[in-house]
């Protein structure tokens, strides 16, 4: 009876929102819903090409999902867009590389692990570079909030921002010195032979590690915002600092946390680029930053759900595009959704409230 | 020796001084009230106290140690919580979620669950709304949240400001009550503070009870 009258309601609201609804939205909802019909007349005709490219999104989309996280997480609790966190997901490119190759600075540590190393050698080296890259970045994060941004953390907003900037390009620059301007390779460690499914379904070795790297770092993600004792310190931060630190909570060093955990992510996030790309280049942080972010502003910025949503989309509509439009077309497409989903959700998907703050996975 | 003993203390905002000398001292189970009109530095003086602000000169002295220039999240464990201006609650966590981050420094169970029925027995609304959202309730409901959440501390000095009458009728109820169960000595006296530069020289009768110190144990 109850749940009865509750529907009733909710159609309610749908059929008002539907009649108080302006030309444009009329207009977008149409246009989605034919764009959707020729997607799926495509995936009728080859449901296997449909497939195998859908996966290809999922995979590049769960690799900006990590990255998404770390402007929403910073931004949840500071509102600053941290433009140098593309170029720290850059790093964590290179680390891993270094990782693997076994040789810093000159100095040879270790053989390189390459395409021809043992699996269980390439498993071990995969799982030390993951752990490495991941925690270099954390430290480069709370390094830099350390040094660029918390000592303005009472000027205005459009210091930090510059600042910000300024830390992107100071990145950028050290990767290429580090590395040189022109794509540098990644062994390729994680077979592309396709892990099951029939016919010409591809579903590869290399998209099964993404996502299985990425699932518990969301799952391990969300556990400790909702559920430890630091996580609660992060929402109540973000929410009202003067109050968080009344209850005793150390608001600089709850910062500092968030920045590690953006880090952290970028970290992995990067090591799984080059791994999956096979390549890395100095300004690779640039442009998967810049998708990162549009995928967090996408989901809605300072929502964590929202950030793995934006990116999982954009990574899928990227995939779409590359293969049904012309990849020369895909940063229109996805920048066209972005502003679409903008017009009519100004504050993104899932914008409504900040994930950070309160509820959300 | 009185709990809480402030010397000749002053504060500024970047170069605008807000305090200019404020000297006040509170005795254990002493109830205390600041009055002055808008602008006159209640809420300087707390800030200054619970260390969200670091008073440039003075002392203030609490439980026998000095504690200016002590950052504020290390004041509740030594006993002082606050209730501030303005009820900041966490508006998005739930009234259970916000009580909870007032004993965020305890970790004896017990103690913090019963701390909890003494809030709700104070304020029985906040019991019905454990799982709203904070952000949602009334004025007069936020209020009363943000007084529980700082007895959840189990402070020794608790810094109301501007607590509304209903909210501060309730407390006072409090510590009648305690009164009698002999855990609490109360007594009543009234600061007037001086307000401190040109812009607000007059202290008006009808801003009385504005800012409320007041303490228990
Ligand atoms: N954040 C601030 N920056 C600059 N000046 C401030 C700030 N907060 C308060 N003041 C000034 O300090 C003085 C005391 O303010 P306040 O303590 O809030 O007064 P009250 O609580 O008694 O109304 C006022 O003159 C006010 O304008
Ligand atoms: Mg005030």
């Amino acid at each position: 009876m109850e749940a009865g009258e509750a529907n009733k309601t909710r159609s309610g609201v749908l059929i008002d929102s539907i009649r108080t609804s302006s030309w444009q939205s009329r207009i977008a909802v149409v246009l989605v819903a034919v764009l959707l019909v020729l997607l799926l007349k495509q995936a009728a005709q080859d449901p296997g090409q449909f497939l195998s490219q859908l996966f290809i999104g999922l995979t590049n989309g769960a690799i900006l999902a990590l990255v998404a996280l770390g402007y929403t997480l910073v931004y949840g609790i500071i509102e600053l867009i941290n433009f140098a966190h593309g170029d720290n997901f850059m790093i964590g490119s290179f680390v891993g590389l270094t990782v693997l190759s076994g040789t810093f600075a000159g100095l040879s540590l270790f053989g390189a692990i390459t395409d021809d190393s043992g699996t269980f050698l390439k498993i071990i080296g995969v799982i030390i570079t993951l752990f490495v890259a991941m925690s270099v970045c954390g430290l480069v994060n709370v390094g830099i909030e350390r040094v660029a941004y918390k000592p303005l953390r009472n000027s205005p907003r459009l210091a930090v921002l510059i600042t910000a900037i300024g830390m992107s390009f100071i990145l950028q620059n050290v990767g290429l010195i580090w590395k040189g301007p022109a794509q540098v390779p990644f062994p390729q460690l994680i077979s592309d032979e396709k892990v099951f499914g029939p016919g010409s379904i591809l579903f590869r070795w290399n998209d099964l590690f993404v996502v299985g790297v990425t699932i518990p770092l969301l799952i391990a993600l969300s556990y400790f915002i909702q559920r430890t004792k630091q996580g609660k310190a992060m929402r109540a931060v973000a929410q009202d600092k003067e109050a968080a630190s009344m209850m005793g909570i150390n608001v600089n060093r709850t910062i500092s946390i968030t920045f590690l955990l953006g880090g952290i992510l970028a970290g992995a996030s990067g090591v799984m680029y080059g791994l999956f790309n096979g390549i890395t280049v100095f300004n690779v942080g640039f442009t998967q930053g810049l998708y990162a972010f549009t995928a967090a502003v996408l989901g809605g910025i300072g929502n964590l759900t929202g950030a793995v949503v934006g990116g999982l989309l954009i990574g899928i509509i990227g995939a779409m595009s590359d293969q049904y439009i012309g990849t020369r077309w895909t940063a229109i497409v996805i920048f066209a959704v972005l502003i679409l989903v903008l017009v009519f959700r100004p504050r993104g998907l899932l914008g409504d409230r900040s994930a950070v703050q309160g509820g959300g996975e | 020796m009185a709990l809480l003993e402030i010397e000749n203390m002053h504060s500024f905002y970047g170069n605008i001084q807000a305090l200019r000398g404020i000297s006040l001292s509170v005795e254990e189970g002493e109830v205390v009230t600041l009055i002055g009109s808008n602008g006159a530095g209640k809420t300087t003086t707390l800030r200054s106290i619970n260390g969200v602000m670091r008073p440039r000169e003075g002392k203030v002295v609490f439980d026998g140690e000095e504690i200016q220039g002590i950052p504020a999240h290390r004041m509740i464990s030594r006993g002082i919580a606050q209730s501030p201006e303005g009820r900041k609650i966490f508006p998005r966590m739930t009234v259970l979620e916000n009580l909870e981050m007032g004993a965020f420094h305890r970790n004896d169970r017990p103690g913090i669950r019963e701390d909890m029925n003494r809030v709700y027995d104070l304020f029985p609304r906040l019991k019905e709304r454990v799982k709203q959202e904070a952000g949602t309730m009334s004025g007069g409901e936020q209020q009363m949240l943000a007084i529980g959440r700082a007895l959840m501390s189990r402070p020794k000095l608790l810094l109301l400001d501007e607590p509304s009458t209903r909210a501060r009728r309730a407390h006072l109820r409090y510590h009648q009550r305690d009164q009698r169960a002999g855990n609490y000595h109360p007594a009543r006296r009234t600061e007037r503070q001086r307000s401190p530069g040109n812009c607000h020289p007059r202290l008006r009768t009808g801003d009385r009870l504005h800012s409320h110190l007041s303490l228990s144990r």
